[in-house]
């Protein structure tokens, strides 16, 4: 079985012989500074570069043994393709939003409709997912959308956007759907590039910062509305949402992606019993991975693989300062240890 | 209208996030001759404190936070003008600012207001600031304290640079970090004279490394625990 058949096929909810164990890319960034080192593809480099970022997603699959190819390594190409002003970062810092276009949630009526072919990075980001798809056919290469409500916190100061969920909801409404057609026209333009599957992340519509009640109204109708998109072209969804999802886990229930992605600070086991019906993804401490030790990462991947999460991940992504060793600890225990499970 | 009924129009119009109605609230008290300092310990931080603990019970959450918080600074703002005029001859400088690499400033900016509240002269470098300025700064102005802010692990080692460099530089001020990753291990690592746990804390241990300042603490922040998650989100990496 390939690492593109296993994976597509626990999404397809089809029994395979192990967990795929992967790190999706994205906001759950896939690259370390070792790797980077070894390939001479380094950060911030490569960002703007569709070969470099393509070799080095490659060389964190062959060489740390993660199950999939993943781009981009930050959070921030639909961001700036809209307008926000990136910088780069450094070896270890990915690219962050450093001016939002947007002062007041009105203004996203100044907007120019994305053109995934034309604007800021999201060119690149496709010629790489061609060559990643082309290249190496049997690894899923994952395409990574910012969630509805994150993409708005990365064009807005956040604050300024929450408190407009209660004084101008209506307002809100209108960007939400403007921001979700641009983004399903980009994750589009990403299967038509060879993506297998679309990974979504929304941070910022966590339910520990909105609560169950502003979840339902601004971010579930939008986090579905893109999935719809997605599976209109018929690939699967991973959706990742951060922080203690408790407050908003019943409505969980109601997401339409094929596997829900969570934070290490939520209780796999817990979440097993509550939301049956779906894959769950997770949920390796990103802090453990990077200090380690290599033994307590082994622990506590074999403990999420007896706790039954169906895909194993570093919870949030990589630090770029994680050091190969410890992914090795991570991918090579999915690989070893569910097997005996499975036996 | 009696007093304590002022004081608790201003308390309940927080915590229902009406600035209005804190605005009229507020003017009473001023036209009612009510102590400012009183105004806002037992009316407006009051209210704050309310919303606190609707937040820890799930019952508010952060777009609430922020429009409480809103309507509390709007009464602090009108009654401002009314405190006393204390001298302050030797007011505290400080320096604060976000770590370069982090643009999350909501704790930054609480932690400016308390100790602007508690009596230090608060210089504001923004957020995602450069190393070298926080030392250019800080030298420049003398500066007494230097407070560093990031909400991400990513950025967290700068915080280490600053420090070296600031020693290198031979400036002797004093040091106090904070953010959701940081923890006091990681901070006496450093070098940093102080660690702050949220914004009130920040208060009493900015005060705690200048024992000579007797400014009391005039009300207290909620402990904005899942603030730090506000964007790039999640518990650690982000």
């Amino acid at each position: 079985m390939t690492e593109k058949e296993r994976l597509l096929k626990i999404l397809h909810d089809v029994k395979v012989d192990r967990p795929p164990v992967i790190a999706p890319g994205g906001m759950m960034t896939m690259a370390s500074k070792e790797v980077m080192e070894m390939t001479n593809c380094r950060w911030p480099a490569v960002h703007r570069d569709a070969e470099k970022m393509a070799a080095l997603s490659i060389a964190m699959h062959d060489e740390a043994g993660i199950e999939n190819l993943g781009i981009p390594f930050c959070m921030t190409v639909e961001a700036e393709a809209l307008g926000g002003e990136v910088e780069d970062g450094d070896e270890v810092t990915e690219p962050h939003i450093i001016k939002y276009p947007l002062e007041s949630v009105e203004e996203w009526r100044n907007l120019k409709a994305l053109n995934p072919h034309k604007d800021g990075r999201l060119p690149a980001i496709l010629t790489c997912t061609s060559l990643l798809s082309k290249g190496r056919p049997d690894i899923p290469v994952i395409g990574n959308l910012v969630g509805p409500l994150s993409l708005a916190s990365s064009l807005i100061d956040a604050t300024l956007l929450f408190r407009a969920l209660r004084r101008e909801p209506e307002e809100v409404h209108r960007m939400l759907g403007f921001l979700n057609d641009n983004s399903i026209r980009y994750g589009q333009a990403l299967i038509s590039n060879g993506a297998d599957l679309i990974v979504i992340s929304d941070p910022s519509a966590t339910g520990e910062i909105l609560g169950p009640r502003m979840f339902d109204e601004f971010a579930l109708p939008y986090l579905n509305a893109m999935i719809a998109g997605i599976h209109m072209l018929g690939k699967p969804v991973i959706v990742h949402i951060c922080g203690n999802v408790a407050p908003v886990q019943e409505l969980l229930k109601k997401l339409d992606s094929e596997c829900i992605s969570v934070d290490s600070v939520v209780n796999i086991k817990e979440m097993r019993n509550a939301i049956p019906g779906k894959k769950l993804m997770g949920n390796i401490s990103a802090i453990l991975l990077q200090n380690g030790p290599v033994d307590k990462i082994q622990t506590v991947s074999k403990n999420l693989l007896d706790f039954g999460v169906d895909i194993l991940a570093p919870a949030c992504g990589l630090s770029a300062k994680t050091p190969v060793r410890h992914i090795r600890a991570m991918t090579d225990t999915a690989k070893t240890t569910s097997a005996k499970l499975q036996a | 209208m009696e007093k304590s009924d002022i004081l608790n129009n201003l308390a309940q119009a927080v915590i229902d996030m009406d600035i209005a109605r804190v605005s009229k609230a507020a003017a009473e008290a001023i036209s009612s001759h009510i102590d400012p300092y009183e105004a806002i310990t037992d009316g407006l931080a009051k209210g704050m404190d309310k919303v606190s603990e609707l937040f820890e019970h799930e019952e508010y959450f952060v777009p609430e936070i922020l429009l409480c918080a809103d309507a509390m600074y709007a009464g602090i703002e009108m009654l401002k003008p009314h405190f006393p005029k204390e001298a302050a001859p030797n007011k505290k400088k400080a320096v604060i600012g976000v770590v370069k690499g982090d643009t999350h400033d909501i704790g930054k900016n609480l932690v400016k207001i308390m100790l602007d509240n508690a009596g230090f002269e608060m210089h504001d470098l923004g957020r995602n600031v450069p190393y070298a300025k926080f030392i250019d700064i800080a030298g420049g102005l003398n500066a007494d304290l230097v407070c560093l802010s990031t909400l991400m692990t990513t950025t967290m080692d700068g915080m280490q640079v600053i420090i070296e460099d600031m020693k290198k530089a031979g400036i002797p001020s004093r040091i106090m970090i904070g953010g959701g990753p940081i923890s006091p291990a990681f901070a006496k690592n450093i070098g940093a004279d102080g660690y702050a746990k949220n914004a009130a804390e920040a208060v009493k241990v900015a005060k705690g490394l200048f024992q000579t300042i007797q400014v009391p603490l005039i009300f207290k922040t909620p402990e904005f625990v899942s603030v730090r998650k506000m964007k790039e989100g999640c518990n650690e990496r982000c």
